[in-house]
């Protein structure tokens, strides 16, 4: 060969090896992933070598806890998490489904079957699955008033996959609601729109939605008011301190005289535009019980703070740039960069400004606006892993919800659908196919089956029973899915489980494309060490 | 207040930061008590570097503003949060309250904390205790309490020993304790798992939305609480993929805060060229130093590179025996030279009069100092220089003050070049009188530095800018035992060797004088000229390989044009007319 010309020191697998190889790697990353899935899957805690502690029931930050070096694995799992970042869930039926095709391969291939024959099988069998999944997606009308619904259904079934029933009932409602606060019409929804804040309270749990916005600091000087009705918000994205000026190449003052000048001058460039401020909020709020408050992205000096403080005004500084666009949107009123010409038009309104202080964490909620089209998911929690599942959790609900509707369709879930898929795999498109490549075909409809056979698994009921009654009420013409606590067939849109259509199709796109690449690796070379860290 | 932020990036840059953090630690043990003058009074202002907080549970903190990255399981037996804060919580899958079905819980080998860490737990204990019982224990430098130190000194020095043999993570001597929000692990690069060896290796690790909101909280969090900000001091391990981080870093930092300073010193650590020449690896090896150059210096307002091939047997070792395969050791050196150069923006202001001389002259802030070396941006790569124990007062004035002991610790400089026209920060700390004659005043400072010209480097037009401190570097006991056995307990140089033992540290080394330069005079043009030529050889040319690899860390064409020419430009600043150049310019 070759490369061991080149390079003696490369290793050489020849096919089969390198077919052992990837088959198991897919099995591997399987058998992790596999206790994960559904809502009767195992949830894990990850405890790292300093005592650091993960949680997570979700594929995703499973497969970027793990340190995988192994290069098949490697590979699956940046499938996975692509199928995350696009579609926002599905991470683990897509390394099941993988797994799954190179276990059914596994078979045929060790009774002599070519590997290029169960590919082309595979091909047609991906194409006529994603036909089927066309006229067997369930339509949902979203227009100007969406089912709701239909949006929850969605939400809940992928909720409470990730949280227990109760907390995901609840964050069901949060999500729809925030998904259908931020939405504009004949506008793509902007995510970003929805602020999701943390707090860490020992007791306190309450994860809940607020119509405005949370801050993560507070006002920076103590005579400004801790609370504050009925307030005019200024948002704006001008420098309100001090800066010595980046005068060019060598300037230097001739005497000190000249450089108190200076420094008056560029002081009072400052001190001139937070008067143009204060004389805005004496227009509108002199006589009237209104209430100012200046949210700015840039600096305030504390001499800034303290002429804002004396005129009543509350005032806070470096404010994330992305709350500059949800202030606008949750009460109105535009983000101003200079002070110049400054119009009443430019203020927004929140009935309530208020500031929460924990321990040297401080909080400012903005709230009861007039309309708002942005909103915060407030997350309470014990302890850090904790914060980040349940915020996980809601990333995953808000693009549920997202998905739907851009969309405007769901899919029967508990399974329901990959038996559905594969009964039309086998009794249908099976007859059109020539030759060998059926098997192909064969092997793909009976992998698909991993996600029904999963969810039984881990409820703790008998696969091959699950998998009979689900079959022969589909043999009898009845769309059903699993009921995970009996083990019986039930109806899914009756107990309303629905999946997200693109997550479906996301998945039955790109598993078998994967599993393909692996089945047709003839060789594997392992060379080229590391030369820098040798 | 004139507050900094530092921002740490990578493993080397944190084994720096740590020792850097240990000597600020040490200052704040220090000042306030001791029987020296300066002791009362270090005219240092701790504020410009530390944050004041408050845990839940309203116990008053002081920590670093500090924003450290570095890879995942990179921090050994300390989590990441620190313990400030938070208690470690046992894990026990009983105490999910998200989860109501199975739970399974999978546990890594917990990493043992070595015998520092745990003297330091444990003196922290006795120290929480002690507090209750007796208020007179003060202090939390091991040096104020010297009696007790006495009869534990044997096991101490075998502890140290221990240290200086073992350590592997910078949180195996960093004692200073950091705020939660401080360490940011990269999620998908693990420590000695994920090849993390050169520029494209860490491109596109912070460039996703999620990301980029988790680096601007972190900093926002450190800089909304600012009420003056001075800038940002950037520790940049630029031996690998970090120097990609740094740069995603930066521009999140300009993006943001704009108009704000930047200064950045690029560390490196002491390498081995590898034996066996390898085409690909050399071209990847000279392409990711003139990327990482390009990038950083262009986001940067003053770039300074630190690192030598050779530390041990550099002129900068002369009073110090360094194992160059120890991170612990050579970081150290780094930290003390980064550490005496920011000394300036940490001084307070000293009055016009004489008088107010005695707590150290030449402070200044951040943006001025890089504006003056910089030479109002023109030129943003300094080199840096270094003396440990440095710069010796003579007893006679005349004859000047002892700089030639400043050796460079940047790679590449050539000394023999004109310099015309340079600019220079120059700071000494606790200089001493020479032949162990005690500490010199700053008033002997200055009048030795007028007498001599030794701040004009070789009869060259240099813009100066000079401070005086007469605090010592305080050795802090978790410091590698490298001081040579001719250095005396405060630094000085004796002539007869103090101890047979070849190094010592912390237990025989009070304080030390250090001097340290950053300039940017011509000496420079061979440091980016090299970066410059090797770009333009291996990247920009025919040779395939090396536009191949350009593209796979994500610079097409025209990014790859564009990091030629501000390299270029970079070359131009530093004397060098276009002509000169080479032979022909890449179009």
């Amino acid at each position: 060969m070759a490369i061991r010309v080149v390079n003696p020191n490369a290793e050489v697998l020849n096919r089969s090896a390198a077919l052992l190889m990837n088959i198991n790697a897919a099995k591997g990353l399987q058998d992790v992933l596999k206790t994960n899935l559904g809502p009767k899957g195992t949830i894990k805690m990850l405890v790292g070598g300093s005592g650091d502690i993960k949680l997570t029931k979700d594929g995703n930050t499973l497969l970027k806890e793990m340190q995988i070096q192994n290069p098949t694995a490697i590979m699956i799992a940046r499938t996975a998490v692509a199928q995350d970042d696009i579609s926002g869930d599905g991470t683990t039926s897509t390394v099941l489904l993988i797994g799954e095709l190179m276990k059914q391969s596994e078979r045929y291939i060790s009774e002599g079957m070519h590997p290029r024959v169960l590919v082309d099988g595979f091909e047609v069998a991906k194409k006529a699955t994603l036909e089927f999944l066309e006229d067997f997606k369930t339509p949902v009308v979203i227009g100007d008033h969406p089912d709701k619904e239909a949006l929850k259904m969605v939400a809940r079934t992928t909720l409470r996959t990730k949280v227990h029933e109760e907390l995901a009932d609840k964050l069901t409602d949060m999500v729809v609601d925030a998904v259908l606060c931020v939405r504009k019409p004949d506008e793509p929804i902007d995510l970003f729109m929805v602020e999701i804040m943390h707090m860490k309270h020992r007791f306190d749990s309450d994860t809940r939605l607020v119509e405005g916005l949370v801050l993560d600091h507070g006002a920076r000087h103590p005579d400004m008011k801790k609370h504050v009705e009925n307030c005019y918000i200024l948002t704006c994205n001008v420098s309100l301190e001090y800066e010595k000026s980046e005068v060019n190449a060598g300037f230097f003052y001739h005497d000190a005289e000249q450089r108190e000048k200076m420094v008056a001058a560029e002081r009072r460039h400052v001190d001139e535009k937070v008067l143009k401020i204060i004389e805005l909020k004496k227009k509108v709020c002199e006589g009237t019980d209104k209430n100012f408050v200046v949210i700015n992205q840039k600096g305030i000096d504390p001499l800034s703070l303290d002429l804002f403080a004396r005129a009543g005004i509350v005032a806070l500084r470096r404010a994330k740039r992305r709350n500059m666009e949800r202030l606008v949107l949750a009460c109105g009123g535009e983000a101003v960069n200079s002070v110049e010409g400054l119009t009443p038009d430019v203020l927004g309104y929140a009935g309530v400004v208020r500031e929460h202080v924990l321990g040297e964490e401080k909080y400012t909620f903005i709230e009861n606006a007039k309309n708002p089209h942005s909103c915060t998911i407030l997350i309470k929690g014990p302890n850090d892993h904790t914060i980040a599942q349940i915020k996980d959790a809601v990333r995953d609900g808000l693009r549920a919800v997202k998905n739907t509707i851009e969309d405007e369709a769901i899919v029967l879930g508990a399974g329901a659908f990959e038996v559905a898929a594969r009964q039309h795999l086998m009794n249908v498109v099976k007859k059109t196919v020539q030759g060998r490549a059926q098997l192909g075909v064969e092997a793909f409809a009976d992998a698909l089956l991993v996600v029904p056979k999963t969810l039984a698994d881990n409820s703790g009921l008998d696969t091959q029973d699950v998998l009979i009654k689900l079959e022969s009420e589909h043999d009898n013409g009845n769309v059903v899915g699993l009921d995970h606590t009996t083990g019986d067939p039930m109806d899914p849109n009756l107990q309303g489980i629905f999946d997200n259509y693109s997550v479906k199709r996301q998945i039955i796109n790109s598993a078998p494309v994967i599993a393909e690449q692996l089945l047709l690796v003839d060789e594997v070379i392992r060379a080229g060490r590391n030369m820098r860290k040798a | 207040m004139r507050e900094i932020v530092q921002v740490q990036v990578g493993n080397y840059a944190n084994f720096v930061g740590a020792h850097f953090w240990n000597f600020q630690d040490e200052a704040l043990g220090i000042s306030g008590q001791g029987e020296e003058e300066w002791q009362s009074n270090t005219g240092v202002d701790m504020d410009v570097l530390y944050r004041v907080g408050e845990t839940r549970q309203g116990v008053p903190t002081y920590t670093p503003r500090l924003l450290a990255f570095d890879a995942r399981e990179s921090l050994g037996a300390v989590r990441a949060v620190g313990s400030l804060y938070e208690a470690p919580v046992q894990p026990d899958p009983s105490s999910i309250t998200t989860w109501s079905g199975t739970a399974a819980m999978h546990k890594a080998e917990p990493y043992k904390k070595n015998e520092f860490l745990q003297s330091l737990d444990e003196e922290e204990e006795s120290w929480d205790a002690g507090n209750q019982n007796q208020a007179s224990m003060s202090g939390n430098g091991y040096h104020t309490n010297g009696d007790i130190m006495m009869q534990e000194t044997d096991t101490e020095r075998a502890r140290l020993q221990a240290l200086d043999d073992t350590v592997l993570y910078w949180t195996d001597y960093q004692k200073a304790h950091v705020h939660p929000q401080s360490v940011y692990e990269l999620q998908s690069v693990w420590n000695g798992v994920t090849p993390f060896d050169y520029y494209g290796s860490g491109q596109g690790l912070l460039t996703q939305q999620e990301q980029r909101d988790e680096v601007q909280d972190r900093l926002r969090f450190f800089v909304e609480e600012c009420d003056q900000l001075q800038g940002f001091q950037f520790l940049v391990d630029t031996s690998g993929g970090f120097a990609a981080v740094a740069s995603d870093v930066l521009e999140e930092v300009r993006e943001e805060y704009g108009r704000s300073c930047c200064l950045l010193f690029s560390l490196r650590p002491p390498w081995m060229v590898p034996a066996v020449p390898n085409h690909r690896a050399s071209v990847i090896s000279g392409l990711h130093d003139a990327v990482s150059l390009a990038r950083l210096s262009s986001l940067a307002n003053l770039f300074v590179p630190l690192g030598l091939q050779n530390l041990a047997s550099s002129r900068v070792a002369m009073h110090l025996c360094l194992n160059d395969s120890k991170l612990f050791h050579s970081s150290a050196v780094y930290a003390a030279a980064v550490n005496t150069i920011s000394l300036p923006f940490r001084m307070e202001p000293s009055g016009p009069t004489s008088s107010s001389w005695s707590r150290g002259v030449g402070s200044t802030d951040l943006s001025s100092l890089v504006q003056l070396v910089s030479r109002s941006q023109q030129r943003r790569v300094a080199m840096m220089e270094a003396a440990l124990p440095g710069a010796f007062v003579p007893g006679d004035p005349i004859h000047g003050i002892d700089l030639k002991g400043l050796a460079s610790l940047t790679q590449g400089v050539d000394y023999s070049i004109d310099e015309t026209e340079a600019a220079e920060a120059l700071v000494l700390q606790g200089s001493r009188l020479a032949d162990a004659r005690g500490t010199a005043s700053v008033t002997q400072v200055l009048e030795c530095m007028n007498s001599s010209e030794t701040s004009v480097r070789r009869g060259a037009l240099t813009l100066t800018h000079l401070a005086i401190s007469p605090i010592p570097l305080s050795i802090p006991l978790p410091f590698p035992m490298i001081f040579g056995p001719n250095v005396g307990q405060r630094g000085d140089i004796l002539p007869d060797k103090v101890s047979q033992t070849a190094g010592r540290g912390g237990l025989d080394i009070v304080s030390s004088s250090v001097a340290a330069r950053v300039s940017t005079g011509e000496s420079m043009l061979p440091y980016v000229k090299e970066r410059s030529t090797n770009f333009r050889n291996l990247g920009v040319s025919r040779s395939s390989v090396g536009s191949r690899i350009l593209e796979e860390w994500g610079f097409a064409k025209e990014e790859a044009h564009d990091l030629g020419e501000s390299l270029g430009d970079l070359v131009t600043a530093y004397g060098e007319r276009r002509g000169d150049e080479g032979s022909s310019d890449s179009d």
